[in-house]
């Protein structure tokens, strides 16, 4: 346990960073939805909870993220179990690209699906026939492509948990007579559960509030698509604010019954790694059988992002009614490399995510240590709180941060001042807000893995080192850093890559092009007429090759310098 | 680290490659005027593309060279639509006006900002007295929104931001010359006031994938009417007009058109309904019987392409693009998409996709330009305002590219405003006209193509729907979009059946064509204030009646 007052020092100092930084904002929104010529107000809220359809929107989308997270977890944890478990030709290959699906650029996934199962797609040319997939797919086909989509939030966390797990305690539960599928539900999994508690957690409250892909499959009555009507709509309805205060307390209280239900149980293990890990070597038939899965996966789940890879050197219109591009051309190419927005951006994202994920580094891990090695009270709180985010709409946020920075930007001390301009008003300079905005909107991947890590390591290890005369801080750095390492790397890889993709916070804040990210010049390119769909999949290709070699490379450095703690 | 340096080089080489491409390509940035000064700023918030603002851009630096020797740069703010813009001037505004008049030691209280700027003054003393001081001050250091102008969106939009007390007049005294070439009216429709300037026209047209109608058995269309065939049942991408005022104005034409047949059937020509609208306490009964009948026609048709729709997007290039990849058969796209992709063919396919503006149910409305009150840099918005009503401006929206006087990288394919670049009978304009038509993109001497044209075979009657614009948006939306799954549903087991038309389906077509409103009501029920009591109980009305037109249908037999 940590010293009380330690504890409430930084949980003081982190509750206030989240209420500034996301709570406030948040409120300066959300209160259209609570107000009438100037005073409170439950009428709207009462109207919402009174409109059928935002009922059955609700359900709906519980619906589709009860099974997005049962998908999602059909698929990852095999995968992730054997890749801890077995060693065979291939598997680094296959274990660092089965994190690739989540990189999908924005805007370009549903091109990417259209040109396979389009009704002019690949699929229907190939088979030679007429039928309408994406029209006719309706909620199933949701799950199925969000699932796709989401199962690397699983598996990362699924994988870190695994690491972490004391290879000893299979052992012992073998010797013991536990073996098999046996071992696995009775020791594995209860061991691992912070892990997949945690990518459950994220997976749930992202597919609750995911509006791309019902977009994209036209299914309009689900929270997040209403929600996105409303906002979208000329006027000033309150309606939506109302509706987003609803999906808030509504993913609050599935974030608090998902944590009652499956989160409490840690079981923190001292002994971790103290003996290597045992990997069965496969050969022959018996690797093709560890293999397949992950080729199948694959194979399905990186079908948008080759599609959108083919339509980058396809010719305009030359991707129709043909199993592949009838034509190419390198003209995308550099039009996209070559387009004056294209640098800065790149330059500009590298810049957001890399704060941004320093940001959500500190104030993850500090949420963490108050959340796992407190008692204090109201911690649980402060968990929930720091999963919210997730469950705001992006476009809510990014007029939340408006307004409080233009709030600021019109008191005489910022206007006055150069550097507070430049600093606090996103009319002159964009970057602190951008910063917090994508750390914000991406601190519960973070905080997410930092709790497992922490669940799972036992104190008595820390506190040892502190019996043994090292000062708190080097107990931390040296001991338990170390061993959540490979969960704030998988947390701080999620950050990274989401932060790079981030769209609503982006297309609003950056408002000049000296500040674009890289995700508003993809937008920008996609909007030019006849080539832009295909001059963006150039650049969204880009930015899926700096992220998957990112990956690869981050996976290589910790293969090499965790060993057997990470094997991603 | 044998594994780690293959991916470290291609990282590298990957973040290398946009910079060393970049290097390569000859620069076509903006081009700074020779000619010493410091350089003139003006700040443009615009949902317009990278195209129209990277040619307007590059247009009024050299213009302005020319006509003042001095350099001049526009800053673009970009934020998303026009939704996103009318939230962030109005929040913005708000915000710097609150700090304005706290620092005069007025009191700012809980619903200052929105009595602001409401429409209409409001009742408190305190209040009315900010209302109007804000109204009569227009000075950036007393309160700015950071912004000089508002370029694109619709004449919705811009008005809205008048009322709002956003707009200020830029030529209080006289006007520039170049907008006598502006008409302030045309076929019924707004196309400049005191403080707002269309600069540009817009149609919405249908525009549609001739592979795909071919495979489902349908001719090319060429009336609003072909959009509802029960064969084009899941095929048709509809642009959301509760989230585009340009497309609710499309959508307003289309109801015009069949008030237009209705009364024409009901026996007033011409002559009769322009006597009739000059006087409509005297018309017969009959007359306003014909237009209820005609607005409940439009509103089924309205229904009908909706229960057809695939979506309703508020992204206005999805609809064609998705159309030329043949996703869908057919929708409703704005002009220049539209006839952008319909040339926009690959080699070996030119029909492929066409676009047809409806004739007779075309409104042709307007882009505006505005000037935001505080502006921070008036006098260089009034050169960007006049430039765009300038020959030079103009010409930019429709001139080829490479044209000289024409865009220098994009070709832009849209209507200019001013007169003198359509065909005339007036010599002066008719030279003018004949200067221009060697350098445009599209033939506007086709009266099927030219703006004007359109405009003057499309007769907007004001009386006729002018009141019902918010009654248009919230009926498709409550009937298409809230109870949209409901509505297709019903269409479905209706075209399943024998379609509409079948005499088995008399009922069921009955409940679905039901409407909650009249046309007489439906303006004063938009009216008050209660929106979203309203729109639920519309929603539930379509609801029970779909699921009833479809159990209706279902009780019949199916039809292969």
């Amino acid at each position: 346990m940590m010293p009380r007052g330690l504890a409430r020092c930084i949980f003081v100092g982190t509750a206030l960073t989240l209420g500034a930084l996301f709570l406030v904002p948040l409120w300066m929104v959300l209160s259209g939805g609570f107000t009438e010529g100037g005073s409170f107000t439950l009428k709207h809220l009462g109207a919402v909870l009174g409109n059928p359809i935002y009922a059955e929107g609700l359900r709906n989308s519980f619906f589709i993220a009860l099974g997005v997270t049962l998908l999602a977890n059909l698929i990852a944890v095999p995968l992730a179990w054997i890749a801890d478990r077995c060693d065979f030709a291939g598997k680094k290959t296959v274990a660092a690209l089965v994190l690739v699906p989540m990189i999908l650029p924005p805007f370009l996934g549903a091109v990417g699906w259209q040109q396979l199962f389009g009704q002019y797609g690949t699929i229907n040319a190939l088979f030679g026939i007429e039928r309408d997939w994406l029209g006719s797919s309706g909620i199933w086909g949701v799950i199925l492509l969000e699932a796709l989509a989401l199962y690397p939030i699983v598996y990362l966390n699924a994988a870190a948990a695994l690491a972490n797990l004391d290879p000893a305690l299979g052992e012992a539960a073998e010797n013991l007579g536990c073996t098999g599928l046996r071992r696995f539900r009775r020791v594995t999994l209860p061991l691992i559960a912070p892990g997949l508690f945690a990518g459950g957690i994220l997976v749930f409250i992202w597919s609750f509030t995911e509006l791309g892909t019902p977009l994209m499959l036209n299914y309009t009555r689900c929270a997040p698509v209403q929600v996105f009507d409303a906002l979208k709509e000329i006027g000033s309805d309150p309606t939506p604010y109302a509706l987003v205060a609803v999906l808030l307390i509504a993913s609050a209280a599935l974030f608090a019954a998902g944590r009652l239900l499956f989160g409490r149980k840690a079981y923190a293990t001292a002994g971790r790694a103290s003996t290597a890990a045992r990997t069965q070597r496969l050969t022959g038939a018996r690797a093709a059988l560890a293999l397949a899965p992950f080729v199948a996966v694959l194979a399905l789940a990186l079908l948008p992002h080759l599609a959108v890879i083919l339509t980058s050197v396809t010719e305009p219109g030359a991707w129709y009614r043909s199993v592949l591009p009838q034509d190419t051309t390198i003209a995308h190419w550099a039009e996209a490399m070559g387009h004056p927005l294209t640098v800065g951006s790149i330059a500009n994202s590298l810049l957001y995510s890399a704060l941004a994920l320093l940001v959500c580094l500190v104030l993850g891990v500090a949420i963490a240590l108050v959340v796992v090695r407190s008692d204090l009270k109201f911690r649980g709180a402060l968990d929930a709180v720091s999963m919210l985010p997730l469950a705001v709409p992006g476009l809510v946020m990014a007029f939340g941060y408006l307004a409080f920075s233009s709030r600021l930007g019109n008191s005489e001390w910022v206007k006055e001042s150069g550097m507070w301009r430049n600093l606090l008003d996103v009319r002159a300079n964009p970057t602190l807000f951008l910063v917090i905005a994508y750390a914000v909107r991406r601190l519960p991947y973070m905080v997410r893995s930092a709790v497992a890590g922490l669940q799972q390591t036992s104190p008595a290890l820390e506190e040892a080192a502190q019996n043994l005369g090292a000062p708190p801080w080097t107990a931390w750095r040296r001991i338990t850093m170390p061993l959540i390492a490979a969960n704030l790397i998988a947390g701080g890889l999620l950050v990274f890559a989401f932060s790079m993709l981030e769209v609503s916070d982006s297309l609003v804040l950056a408002q000049r092009q000296d500040h674009y990210p890289i995700t508003k010049a993809i937008f920008e390119l996609f909007q030019l007429l006849g080539t832009g769909p295909y001059v963006a999949a150039a650049l969204g290709v880009w930015a899926m090759l700096f992220l998957g070699l990112t990956i690869l490379a981050a996976s290589q450095v910790l293969g090499r310098k965790l060993g057997a703690l990470f094997r991603v | 680290m044998r594994r780690l340096l293959p991916l470290l080089i291609l990282l590298a080489a990957a973040v290398a490659l946009p910079f060393a491409v970049r290097a390569c390509r000859p620069q076509g940035g903006v081009e700074t005027a020779a000619g010493g000064g410091t350089e003139a700023v003006v700040l443009v918030i615009t949902p317009h593309n990278e195209a129209i603002r990277s040619e307007f851009g590059r247009g009024f630096a050299a213009w302005h060279a020319a006509r003042t020797g001095r350099p001049a740069r526009v800053e673009w703010i970009v934020i998303g639509g026009t939704s996103e813009i009318g939230r962030y001037l109005a929040s913005e505004t708000a915000s710097a006006a609150r700090a304005w008049w706290l620092r005069q030691g007025g009191a700012w209280r809980a619903g200052a900002a929105e009595a602001l700027l409401g429409r209409e003054p409001p009742e408190d003393p305190d209040l009315l007295e900010l209302w109007h001081a804000f109204r009569a001050t227009d000075d950036p250091e007393a309160f700015t929104a950071g912004v000089d102008l508002f370029f694109g969106g619709g004449d919705f939009d811009h008005q809205r931001a008048a009322e709002q007390g956003l707009l200020t007049d830029p030529w209080p005294g006289a006007e520039p010359a170049d907008l006598a070439l502006v008409p302030a009216t045309l076929g019924g429709l707004t196309w400049r006031t005191q403080l707002w300037y269309g600069n540009a026209l817009s149609t919405f047209g249908i525009v549609f994938n001739r592979d795909r109608l071919h495979d489902l058995g349908l001719p090319a269309p060429d009336a609003w009417q072909d959009l509802a065939d029960p064969r084009l049942r899941g095929q048709v991408g509809l642009a959301d007009p509760t989230k585009s005022s340009s497309i609710t104005k499309a959508f307003e034409g289309l109801v015009q058109q069949q008030i237009a047949e209705a009364v024409r059937a009901a026996g007033f020509a011409e002559e009769s309904v322009n006597d009739c609208e000059r006087d409509p306490a005297s018309a017969p009964a009959e007359y306003h019987a014909a237009i209820a009948r005609g607005w409940e026609e439009g509103m089924w048709l309205l229904l009908r392409m909706g229960a057809n729709a695939r979506y309703f997007t508020p992204s206005s290039q999805r609809v064609p693009f998705e159309v030329a990849m043949g996703e869908t058969a057919a929708g409703v796209a704005i002009d220049f998409y539209g006839r952008f992709q319909a040339q926009f063919s690959p080699a070996g396919a030119p029909q492929r996709v066409g676009f047809v503006s409806p004739a007779g149910g075309t409104s042709v409305t307007c882009d505006p330009l505005s000037l935001l009150r505080g502006a921070p840099h008036r006098a260089a918005a009034l050169l960007f305002l006049e430039f765009v009503f300038s020959e030079e401006g103009q010409r930019l929206w429709c001139y080829r590219l490479g044209e000289p006087g024409g865009p220098a990288q994009y070709a832009l394919r849209r209507y200019p405003i001013r007169r003198d670049f359509y065909p005339s009978r007036e010599p002066a304009l008719a030279v003018a006209f004949a200067r221009h038509l060697p350098h445009l993109s599209d033939d506007f001497a086709d009266p099927a193509v030219g703006a004007y044209a359109l405009a003057e075979r499309f007769t907007f009657r004001p009386r006729w729907t002018a009141r019902h614009f918010a009654a248009h948006r919230d009926l498709v939306r409550a009937a298409c979009l809230d109870a949209g799954p409901e509505l297709r549903a019903a269409w479905a087991a209706v075209c399943a059946r024998g379609g509409p038309q079948a005499p088995a389906n008399a009922a069921a077509v009955a409940r679905m064509r039901d409407l909650p409103v009249d046309w007489n009501s439906a303006p004063e029920v938009t009216g008050r204030t209660d929106r979203a009591a309203y729109l639920r109980e519309w929603t539930a009305f379509f609801r029970a009646n779909c699921r009833a037109a479809r159990a209706l249908a279902e009780a019949g037999e199916p039809t292969p």
